[in-house]
Order: structure tokens, then sequence, then C-alpha cells
């Protein structure tokens, strides 16, 4: 029983505490940092004579502050949040995209229609049958540059997800070195809190890329889980993502494989910026794709079945009939159609054939005037037939129906997107609120609790000033 | 509840930036003065939007069909009326001519005048329009309607429809033979030129009163008045008609612009109010944010 060890003890109790004050204050603004606490406790008190004399003050351990369900929650929201917010910014690409006027499909129907009705109008001006030829080929050129933007927005995906795998996999080399960091610390009897809140930060930043699952060793190791279940962490040990080829798509892109052997883990990837990547991939893109094509086949189609109608009126045709003379052949390009490939067969406006060389009363062969506008009327009139896109067996659209499904589905999706992003959001806030109440420091706090324990200090100090001047009283009485 | 410090300025800073991405929606609103930016603010709207712009596209079609329908339809009628004055020239000339108190002479000089006429007659079934068709020859519209020589027609009974309305078309010309080629009261067929020209030559050869060169020319020209006048007045109903045609979709635009501004432009008074309360709103998180973050226990250590 020593007053100068109590004194001691007091000191350096209140100067470890001074230090973790300052450590949470120093931190404040540090991602992903919890506040510390010092549990302190009394030392094993002496037995001397009869009596237990206490021994003074002890730090028993530095706990950091911290909720693992809340923590995991955080985990979760953030990864939903990111998925909603990348999905959303896509897709709102996509979105604008359809509504921009100057590259609007359904502008360029009109248009081309349109110009069908001059045709119709004048059928021997050879103005308005370029006109004509020229709105065709504006019409292909949208539907092209449609695909086109399409596919750079894949190609952009390509680049997300490269980027994207390179993160996760230097998180992964990060979380598995702490792993190992974590296990030796933990080897020496205490918490290593600062290496904890960062291995914690770096899961979080994983689930802002892609879904995982932490899963706690009894080492104190985490194991990190990704898709389904394919562990991307184990220990300290950690396994690559890659990116792979998918030739299944024209044009080819990428997808993600696991470790060394590249396994396609593309189809099993949700959450985080990866997944909500591909999902927009999976929807938005590739489904406007399969739209525009189904478009762009029932334009190709239905211009060409009546352009191109050269059979007699017996046989279910019109005879249409070209200026010169000759029977219509196709206006578009008819050969394996997508909306990335229309294109015009015909390039001499005299090749539009405005004319039909039966009589539509008789059906009797009528010369072919060059007056005669029915077929162009009957290409004029496609505008408003409700039947050419067969959308499936027994559904069917008119062209501006389609397209107008089309806006929608993309419409609808972004809105969602939108929506659905905020509450993500607000769930997302509200758990960090809440994970922040728990381990977030705050500045008044740890100002009070400095002045508690530089008060303490200043008393401790007191003890060995009492102990020296003691010491003196004897030392003068000898 | 504790709040962590961090807590209470990411949150000022996330409402301060919630509040400046709605101020700059509606400032972009008030800007384009559009009520809907992207498909996605209301898709619903932005399809409609794109129905009803399509169906106002077809409607200015429908109106500018129209106009060139009028203008091929009026050309045929004033053609028209020009033969019918030249018929009922034809007519007097003819009841002169017939009228036994002419010589040989006077008839020569009656004939030659009735000659003229009938050229000018034939030059009027062979009008071109200003892209040089004839209006006359149905679908043959780059072949003379009528042979100047023969007077035999080379056309066909094709008539050019055009859409002026969704479910109305209109024949815009009527073929040659419909007008000018006519069954005489002796039966024969053949066009009024030849008709005329016969007379012609009867008259200054001095040998009518025979039929069909008596007063049965006079009977054919009266069934060639009453063909025309008839063809006249079927332009003119059809003029009526391009009109009411026009008038209709006139008023479809109309009523697709207002159902277009109701969609698409913005409610000015109803944007300018959010405006102010958007920005009162930001001013109020800006002062707030400054005047609690100046509050800390540390000011007094």
């Amino acid at each position: 029983m020593s007053l100068l060890g109590i004194g001691t003890s007091a000191l350096l109790t209140s100067q470890g505490n001074l230090a973790t004050i300052s450590h949470n204050i120093s931190n404040v603004n540090t991602e992903g940092y919890t506040r510390q606490r010092v549990e302190q406790g009394t030392r094993t008190p002496d037995f001397f004579g009869d009596q237990y004399f206490g021994t003074g003050v002890q730090i028993s351990s530095v706990d950091r502050i911290y909720d693992n369900f809340l923590a995991s929650q955080v985990r979760t929201y953030t990864s939903q949040e990111a998925q909603q917010n990348i999905f959303m910014s896509y897709s709102q690409q996509v979105d604008d995209l359809l509504g921009a006027s100057d590259l609007s499909i359904s502008s360029g129907l009109s248009e081309f229609f349109n110009s069908a009705n001059e045709v119709a109008d004048d059928p021997t001006s050879i103005s308005a049958r370029q006109v004509m030829l020229t709105q065709g080929s504006l019409l292909a050129n949208r539907f092209n540059t449609m695909d086109t933007r399409l596919i750079q927005l894949d190609a952009q995906i390509d680049y997300d997800l490269t980027v994207s795998v390179d993160e996760i996999n230097n998180t992964a080399v990060g979380i598995a070195d702490l792993n190992q960091a974590i296990t030796e610390a933990r080897g020496e009897g205490a918490e290593p809190n600062d290496l904890l809140d960062q291995r914690d930060r770096l899961i979080t930043e994983l689930s802002s890329l892609v879904s995982v699952t932490a899963i706690e060793q009894s080492n104190g190791s985490v194991n990190i889980l990704v898709g389904n279940g394919q562990a991307l962490v184990a220990g300290i040990s950690s396994q690559k993502l890659s990116t792979i080829t998918d030739n299944s798509t024209s044009p080819p892109r990428l997808g993600v494989g696991y470790g060394n052997n590249q396994i396609d883990i593309t189809a099993e990837l949700t959450g985080g910026k990866v997944g909500g990547a591909l999902e927009f991939r999976r929807n938005t893109v590739d489904d406007t794709r399969a739209e525009l094509n189904l478009l762009a086949q029932s334009v190709v189609e239905g211009v060409n079945a009546v352009h191109n109608n050269a059979s007699s009126i017996a046989d279910g045709g019109q005879g249409s009939v070209d200026l010169n003379g000759n029977d219509g052949t196709d206006f578009f390009n008819p050969a394996n159609i997508t909306a990335a490939t229309i294109s015009m067969a015909i390039s001499d406006p005299r090749e539009i054939a405005a004319s039909s060389k039966f009589d539509a009363a008789t059906g009797t062969v009528n010369i072919s005037g060059a007056g005669n506008n029915e077929n162009a009327l009957a290409l004029a009139n496609l505008e408003q037939d409700k039947t050419l896109v067969q959308v499936a067996p027994g559904v069917t659209r008119s062209l501006s129906e389609q397209y107008g499904v089309l806006v929608s589905d993309v419409a609808t999706r972004t809105r969602q997107a939108e929506v659905s992003q905020e509450t993500q959001l607000a769930l997302l806030q509200q758990t960090k609120q809440r994970f922040d109440a728990v381990g977030g420091v705050n500045l008044d706090e740890e100002a009070a609790q400095l002045i508690k324990f530089q008060q303490s200090y200043q008393a401790a100090s007191q003890i060995i000033v009492v102990s020296n001047t003691i010491f003196q009283s004897l030392i003068n009485a000898v | 509840m504790r709040i962590s410090t961090s807590y209470i300025q990411q949150q000022s800073v996330d409402t301060m930036l919630r509040q400046q991405k709605q101020l700059a929606d509606t400032q972009l609103q008030v800007s384009t003065g559009q009520r809907v930016l992207s498909p996605s603010d209301d898709p619903i709207a932005a399809v409609k939007v794109l129905g009803l712009e399509r169906e106002k596209n077809i409607n200015q079609q429908y109106l500018a069909n129209a106009d060139v329908a009028e203008a091929k339809v009026s050309k045929a009628e004033t053609t028209l009326s020009s033969a019918i004055d030249i018929i009922q020239r034809i007519r007097e000339l003819a009841i002169q001519g017939l009228n036994d108190s002419n010589d040989a002479s006077a008839r020569a000089g009656i004939a030659e005048e009735v000659r003229e006429l009938n050229k000018s007659l034939l030059s009027l079934a062979n009008t071109t329009d200003s892209n040089g068709e004839y209006l006359f020859s149905g679908y043959q519209s780059f072949t003379q309607a009528f042979d100047p020589t023969t007077f035999a027609y080379n056309g066909d009974s094709g008539q050019r429809n055009l859409r002026v309305g969704s479910d109305y078309t209109v024949a815009v010309n009527e073929p040659g033979d419909d007008l000018f080629v006519q069954t005489n009261a002796d039966t024969s067929v053949q066009s009024i030129f030849q008709t005329i020209d016969e007379f012609a030559t009867a008259l200054s050869n001095n040998t009518i009163g025979t039929a069909p060169n008596n007063g049965e020319f006079l009977d054919n020209m009266n069934t060639s008045l009453d063909t025309l006048t008839s063809a006249r007045a079927r332009m003119g109903s059809k003029m009526n008609a391009i009109d009411q045609q026009r008038s209709i979709n006139n008023d479809g635009l109309t009523s697709l612009d207002t159902s277009l501004t109701k969609l698409k432009d913005l409610d000015y008074a109803e944007a300018i109010s959010r405006l102010n309360a958007q920005t009162t709103g930001l001013q109020a998180a800006q002062q707030a944010y400054v005047k609690v973050q100046g509050l800390s226990l540390f000011n007094f250590l």
C-alpha cells in the first residue's frame, strides 16, 4: 500500500482516458470510426493487518461502442441504395434518350408517313419522292442512332464492371490483410478497435459495390461471401473476381468470373453498383433493344409488304409499280433486320412504287399510269394500321403504339427506380443515424469528458504532491 | 438519444442538397415552361403526349392534303366552267348556222368560228396543272388526254384519291372520257370534239340538214352541257366537303393543342409559388446550419 503507487495509477488511468478522448476528438470526421471508451476498475486490494486496503485504479480495457446488428443493417441498405442509385442514373439516360424529340422514333415515323402522304398527293413529283426517300433513311438512321446509344450504355456498364471488379479485389485483399492483423492483435489479449473499424468500413465499401455476406469467425477474422456463397475472403486469403467476355450477345459484353477458373457468376451477383448495373442491363438495355428491334422489323415488313406488293389482286397483291413502270421492290433492306441494321433498299426516287397497275374494282390489269397514287395511299395508311406490330399471337399494335409502350416501359421503370432510390436512401440515413447514435463521436460529450478527466488528473497529481510532502516530513524528522 | 457530431453536420448538408435539387428542378421547369422534362417525370402523360402529337401531326398532314386536293379540284372546276361557256357559244352558233336564212358563205364563216372554239375546248380538255400533269387523262397524267387531230381519248378511267380526313378520301380528278366522250343521239360513241368538228365540216360544206348535223347536233350539245354542268356541280360539292374536312381537322387541332397544353405546359402560378417556398426553405436550412454549427462546448473551454 503506497500512496505514490495509488497516485501513479490514478495519473496513468486519467492519462489513458484523456488519450482516448483525444483520439475520439481527432477522429470525429474519420469515415467508419466508432468512438472508444476506457473501462476502468479498482486494482486488487492489499490485505494488510486485518483489513483490505484499496490500491488505486487501473484500465481494464479500451472498448469501441459498436452495434453489430445496426452495422449489418447499414451494409444491407448501403448495398440496396447503391444498386437503385446506379440503376436510376442509367435508366434516366435511356429515359432522356427516348424523350429527346430530335432522336424520337415517334416523330421519325410521323415524318416518314407524312412524306408518303405527299407522294400520294403528287405521285409524279420527283421532289416529293426524294423527300420520302430521305425521310425513310432518316427514320432508319434514328433506329440506328437509338440502338448505338443503347450499345454505348452497355459499353459504359462494361467499363463500370471492370472498375468495380478491380475495387472489389483491392477491398478483398484489404479485408484479408486486416483479418491477419486482427487475429494477431487479439492474440495479445486486447481488441484492436481501430483495425476493426477499418475492416468494417471496407466491408461497407464492398457492400456498396456488390451485396456480400460477412460471417465472423471465433478467431476474430471475417469471411466474406459473394453471389451464391462464393468465398471472396476466407480468413487471411482472398479470391479474385475477373471480367469475362460474354459472346452470347451482339455486340459481346463483359460478365464477372470467380476465382482462377473464372466461373461465371454474373447472374448471381446482386446489390451494389455491380448488381444495379447488371440489373439495368438485363432489364432496360436488353428489353429496350428487343422492343426497338421488333419495331424496326414491323416497319420494314409493313412498308415492304405494300411496296413490293407486285402480285395480282387475285393473289392478294395490288400490283405495286414504280414511276418507271417496273414492279415495286423492297423499300427497306429486308435481310436480317434489327434497329442497328435497318437501312434503305432503294435510292432512286423513281423507284418508289406509288402506283398500282390493277384496277381495284375489277381486278383486271389497269395500265400503270404515272398519276396512279393507290400504292402511295396504301403506304400512308400504314401509319394507322393497328395490326402492323405482332407483339404476341393475337396481340397487335400500331407502330406508334409500340413506340409508346417502349417509352412508357422505360419511363415507369425509371420512375420506380427514382422512388425506391429515395426510399432506400431514407432507410440508409435512418439506420446510419441509429448506428451513429450508438457509436459516433459527439464533440460536446467528449468536451465534458475532457473536463472530467482533466480534473481527475489534477487531483491525482495532488496525491503525488501529498505523498512527497509526507515523505519530506519523515526525512526531516530523522 | 445522443447524436454524433458528424451526423448533425451530414444531416444538415443532406437536407440542403435535397432542397437544392428540388429548387433546380423547379427552376428548370420555370425556365423551359414545361411540366414534364423527361418521360419518367410523368410516364402516363408522356405517352399521352406522344399519341396526341402524332394525332396532331396526322391532322396537319390532312390539312396539307386538303390544300393540294382543293387546288386540283378548283382548277378542274374553273376549266369545266370555261368549257361550258365555250359549248354554249358553239350551241348558239349552231342554232344560227342551222337557220335557213344563212347562205353558204355565212355558214363557212360560222364554221370557222366553231372550229376555233373547238380548238379552245380541246386545249381546255388537255389542260395541265403546275406539275405538268394532264388534268383529264386519268392515271395517264403525262399523256395528253385527247389527240388534237384524231380527237381520240388517250387517258384511262383512273381517279386519284387524296386523304383529307381520317375516314374521308376525295377524288381530285375526273377522267376525260367521262366528261368529253358521250353517246350521241344516233347512239355513236365519240368525243364531242369529233362531233363538233364533223358539224363544222358540214357547215362549211353547207351539207347540214341531215342527222347528226341537223337539230340532233343541238341535242348532242345539250347532253354535253348536262354532263359538264353536273361534273362542275360535283367539283363544287367536293370543294365544300374538303372545306368541311378542313374545319373538322382544324377543330381537332385546337382540341389537341388544348390537351397537349394541359399535359405538357407548366402552371406558372403554382410553379412560381413553389419556387418561392423552396427558396425560403433552402435559406432557412442554410441559416439553421450556420447557427447549429457554431454551438460547441469547446467554445467555453
